[in-house]
Order: C-alpha cells, then structure tokens, then sequence
C-alpha cells in the first residue's frame, strides 16, 4: 500500500466556530492505480490533497506512506517526500516568477533532495518532457509570458521530472482546452500504467473514465462514486 | 553534501538570490543604500578616529617644548600656526631666550624665527619658514635624520611632509633655488607645511625677500626672534615657570604671551573626544536604525514573495534551505552595499584628509594600509553580517504562516 488516509479529520475555526472540512475520510491507494476525486466546491477536495502531502496537519487520523506517519517526520523527512516520492500540482499558478521555465522546471531538483537522478539525466527527461507538452520553444519564458493553459502544462512537467511514485493533482486540467485536456489525462493514465499512482481532482465529467475509480467528495466526506475497468 | 555539490545547489541559490534581488529593483537599491551606510560610517568613522589618535599622539610627541614665548597677541596665532600652519609672524627680543634660560625650573631653552615665503612668481608655494638655532634646538633636531643635517649645507632646505619639491629636488623662495637636504617625516600638525632652515640660510632668504621689495624686519628688528621654546625640567610646575616668565618680562618692559603647549594638546585632545563621542553615538545610532530599516525592508519584502516560499515548501524544500535562499540573498545585498559604503568612505577621506583635518582643528596621520585594510574587511563583515541577521530574523517572523492558507490567498 503506497498511501492510506486513517480517520482523517480537519477542522477550521471560523469567526470563532469549528468547521469540519474532512470528515473521517478512510482511503488507500496502491502504485499504480489512477484514481479521480470529484465534488462541488467547498466540499473539501483540496484540503484532503493537502492532508495527503502533509502541507495540512491532520485535526484527527493520519496519513501513512509507505506504512510512515506524515505527522510523526520531522521537516527534512516530510520534504524529501514531497521533493521526489509525492508530487503535488495546486490548483493555482505555483511557477516562481523570478525564474524562466526551464529553471523552474529544475527547481525541485537543486533545492531539494532530488533523489538518484543526475543533472544530465533530468535535463534529458525535461526536455523530452517539454517535447510531448508542447513547450520546448518557452524553455527561456518567464510565466509572465505563460497562457494559463501553458502554466498548468509547466506544473505538470515539474510533477514529473523526478519521477515521483504519486502525484497529486489539484484541477490539473481546470484551463486547458479539450485536446490538451485529452492529452494530459491520457498522459496520466499512461504513468499510472507505468507504475506511478496518480490522485486527480477534476470537475470535468469527460475526464473520469481516465481514472480506475472515482470518488465524490461530500461535505467533507469521500464516498466511492464509480470504479472503471481502466486498469492494466 | 558531496552530491549537492555535483548539483551545484550553491549555485543554483545564488543564481535564485540574485534574480530576486534584480526583480525587485528598488527594494534592492534601498536595502543597498542602507548597508552602504551602515559600512560607510563604521569605515570612516573609525578610521577617522585613529587618524586622529594617532595624530595627537605624534603631536604630543613633536612639539617638543613645553612652553613658547610669543610676542604679545600672538598666543591664538601661534597655536593655529602649530594647527595647520598658517603662516604668521611677528617678533620679541632674543635676549628672552637668556632670561628664560636663568628661570627656575626651565631646563632647555631655544629660538625660532618664522616668516614666510609668498603666493607670487617668486616662490614654488606658501609656505610657514623656519629657522632654528642648531646649537640649542631641541625642537626640531630629534626628528631630523642627522645624517640628513650633516649633509645640510648653507642654503639648504628641510622640508615638511606636505612640502612638496620641485622636479630637481629644489624649492624656490624670493627668486633663489634652494636644494632639499631631506623631507621630515609627518607630524600631522602644521609643521608639515613648514620647511625649516638654519639661520645662515634665513638670513639669506631674507635678504633675497628684500631684494624682491618684502620687507619682514625693519632695521630696529635685527637679531629678533619669533619664538623662545622652553622645555622643563621634570616634574617643574609649568603655570610657575609661566608667572616667573611673566613678572621677568613685564619688568624688562618687554609684552608677551606664554603658549602651554600642553594646553594646546588640551583643547585639541576635548575637540577629538567631542568627535570621537560623536562618531560613536552616530555609529550606534545608524547601526541600529539601519539594523531595523533592513528587517522591515526584508520582512515586506517576504511578505510579499510568500507565495514563492510557499512554493517551494511545495516542492520539498525544507525550511532551512528557504533560509539558507533568504540569507544568500540578504548577504549579497549587504555586501554590494558594503562596498560601495568602503569605496565612498575611502573617497571622501583619503582626498579630503587634509581639508577634514583643518576644518576639525585635530592633527590627522593615515593609519598603515594594512590597518586601513583590517578596519574595511571588519566594516564589511559587519555590514554582511547585519544583512544576514536582518534576513534571517524577517524569514523566520514569516515562517510561522502555513502554506496551505498561504497559497490559497487570493483564490476566488
């Protein structure tokens, strides 16, 4: 089992009431497997995204890799997994604007861990990368001079580049237009394939068949939806 | 480690730190300006500071006599003529030296004569003149090389440190060339604009100055003298050997004024430690305002790029080497700073010392190199240093945002 959420539970205070965004939430997922998290907004998708990475401490449960607790690594520990083993795409622009692409796309290599890989090694993945997204002649832009629909591209290229074992996706085709939408969620299903688990959040009904399962999220809650025969 | 070097993380950083800095421009040039401040002050302030010192020091040393007789009204000249030599001159009997001699407590007794060469064709410089007496001097012989006397020949010339010869070691007084015997080592007091002369060689100036219409004795004045220095005995009551001279003068029917050049060095070592205070109280003050303005500039600044903080603690960068960035960066800023702060500083003294050194009435000797070279290299540490903690405090004030509500500011 790569991932497994246990009881998890997070509660917001606002305006000096308790809210309670995740809702007890129980969910595995192995190498792999493409699974697709759907729901109206507010209803707690991000915030459980945010659970499984660790950026968000849980208010109750835990979230275990590999068997670990998030909530018992310490800084380091917690980093190096989100730097190279949980690749996480948010929902916003997250590209620094100080850097053009290409060393954006390096920067989880050189500030992080970066695990095994060598320098030449991910600037050869990189550019095969920016090949199949489209995007070798902006290796020099910076994301002021990005379209919307070419930053979440960029985001995702970034997600790959060290070869993660999960990546979790916030929206991750939300402005794209449908033949890149196609192309990512193909994309995603064909590094599932490879062994790679990937978690998606999307609002897009034509993305779901894509995943292996799918989930709704419900006021805070996350109840199975659909389960496809994408597998294998 | 080893593997972060292959990576070239250092480098990396640096290249991130500076691409911050050069986005935003104008943070950068006032964080700039104010590590430039805080190293120029500590630079000049401190090397002002020892020049100073070291030049009351070697003013106590140089001045050699105790106390000077001086005609009547002359007492203020004189001590602006030891200051910053600004020629003055005006003449008492020479038989004072005789009287000064027989006072109790007085140990050595001497004469110097002053006058001055002119701003005209006739002279390379105007500069103070002085003739001493070989045979008695104590003033200035200990600082002259002997070697350097022996050699000095009727007509010859020593000159000051700030005296500057001619091409052919010679200096022009009244239409005469005069040879340089040697160049006297610098006492940061007015004496380096002084060239100095045995009495032959005056008498012969003299007469070339009258022969070009300046007239500086009238025929009653023959054989007169500007100045009797006296040096005490040790542990002689000075204001006693004063008050003894005073009574013997007035009795001779002879006016005069007493120069305690102890009292000279007085008033020179309360306006240095007027200045020193003052230097200090500055230095802290700028340090501490710098200090505050570079952590209020560097805490906006984060403010602002917490978003790219975010950011990064996405992409599994640990805090550390967040502060690691944020240091780099507050370290570069300060040091480019810093040394334009140095450069300044050494703009405005090195030039200028002779001017700042006037204008403050305080003798001034440039420390060694390798001192000013110490005093630079501890202002740059300083300055580095204060932008390094300003940052490193700014990050960490910030650090306690969570990123998750960090990245979702803003979202609709």
């Amino acid at each position: 089992m790569l991932i497994r959420a246990k009881n998890l539970v997070k509660n917001y205070e606002r305006e000096g009431v308790s809210h309670r965004v995740v809702d007890q939430v129980n969910f595995t997922m192995d190498s792999g497997e493409f699974v697709i998290v759907k729901g109206s907004s507010g209803s707690g998708k991000t915030t459980l995204l945010n659970l499984l990475t660790g950026i968000l401490k849980p208010s109750g449960g835990s979230v275990f890799f590999e068997g670990d607790d998030l909530k018992k690594m310490d800084d380091g520990k917690l980093s190096e997994i989100r730097n190279h083993r949980i690749s996480y795409i948010p929902q916003n622009d997250t590209l620094l604007s100080n850097l053009n692409l290409w060393d954006n796309l390096r920067l989880p290599f050189f500030l992080g861990k970066g695990g095994d890989l060598k320098e030449g090694e991910l600037n050869e993945r990189l550019k095969v990368l920016l090949e199949e997204f489209g995007l070798s002649d902006r290796k020099c832009s910076y994301p002021r001079e990005l379209s919307g629909g070419e930053i979440r591209r960029a985001l995702i290229i970034r997600s790959l580049s060290l070869s993660p074992d999960l990546i979790i996706a916030d929206e991750p085709t939300g402005s794209l237009d449908p033949l890149t939408t196609l192309t990512v969620m193909e994309k995603f299903r064909r590094i599932a394939k490879e062994g790679i688990a990937v978690l998606a959040v999307s609002h897009q009904p034509e993305t779901f068949p894509f995943g292996d399962r799918l989930y709704e999220m419900k006021e805070g809650r996350l109840l199975p939806a659909k389960v496809f025969t994408n597998k294998k | 480690m080893e593997k972060e070097q292959d990576r070239g993380v250092g480098r990396y950083i640096c290249r991130c730190a500076w691409q911050s800095l050069k986005q935003k421009l104008f943070q950068s040039v006032l964080l700039g300006c104010f590590a430039a401040l805080v190293a120029f002050l500590v630079f000049a302030g401190t090397l002002l500071g020892s020049s100073m010192e070291s030049g009351i020091g070697r003013m106590k040393e140089r001045l050699g006599a105790d106390l000077m007789i001086v005609p009547h009204g002359q007492q203020g000249k004189t001590e602006k003529l030891l200051l910053t030599g600004n020629p003055e001159f005006s003449y008492l009997d020479r038989d004072l030296e005789q009287v000064a001699a027989n006072t109790k407590g007085v140990k050595k007794t001497t004469s110097q004569f002053y006058f001055s060469s002119v701003s005209a064709d006739c002279c390379s410089t105007r500069v103070q003149l002085i003739a001493f007496d070989p045979g008695t001097d104590f003033a200035v012989l200990p600082w002259i090389n002997q070697e350097e006397m022996k050699k000095t020949k009727k007509g010859q010339v020593l000159i000051g440190a700030d005296v500057i010869a001619q091409g052919d070691h010679t200096i022009r007084f009244y239409g005469e060339k005069h040879p340089v015997a040697g160049k006297l080592s610098r006492t940061a007091t007015g004496l380096d604009q002084s060239v100095f002369m045995t009495r032959d060689t005056m008498n012969k100036i003299l007469e070339d100055a009258k022969k070009k219409g300046f007239h500086f004795l009238s025929p009653k004045d023959k054989g007169k003298v500007s100045a009797v220095l006296i040096k005490a005995e040790e542990g002689a009551n000075l204001d006693k050997i004063e008050t003894s001279l005073l009574k013997k003068a007035t009795a001779k029917g002879d006016k005069i004024d007493i120069v305690s050049t102890q009292k000279v060095i007085g008033t020179v070592s309360a306006q240095y430690e007027f200045f020193r205070k003052g230097i200090r109280f500055l230095q802290i003050l700028f340090i501490l305002t710098s200090s505050l303005v570079l952590f209020l500039i560097f805490s906006f600044s984060y403010r602002e790029r917490k978003k790219e903080f975010a950011v990064l603690r996405i992409v599994g960068v640990t805090t550390g080497r967040i502060r690691v960035m944020t240091c780099t960066q507050g370290g570069m800023i300060s040091l480019i700073g810093g040394l334009i702060g140095l450069l300044t500083g050494a703009l405005v003294l090195f030039p200028f010392r002779v001017l700042i050194s006037d204008s403050l009435q305080v003798p001034m000797i440039t420390p060694a190199a390798v001192t000013i070279a110490f005093v630079a290299l501890m202002a740059l540490v300083l300055t580095v240093l204060l932008g390094v903690a300003a940052a490193d405090i700014a990050i960490r004030t910030l650090g306690r945002a969570e990123t998750y509500f960090t990245l979702r500011e803003g979202e609709a």
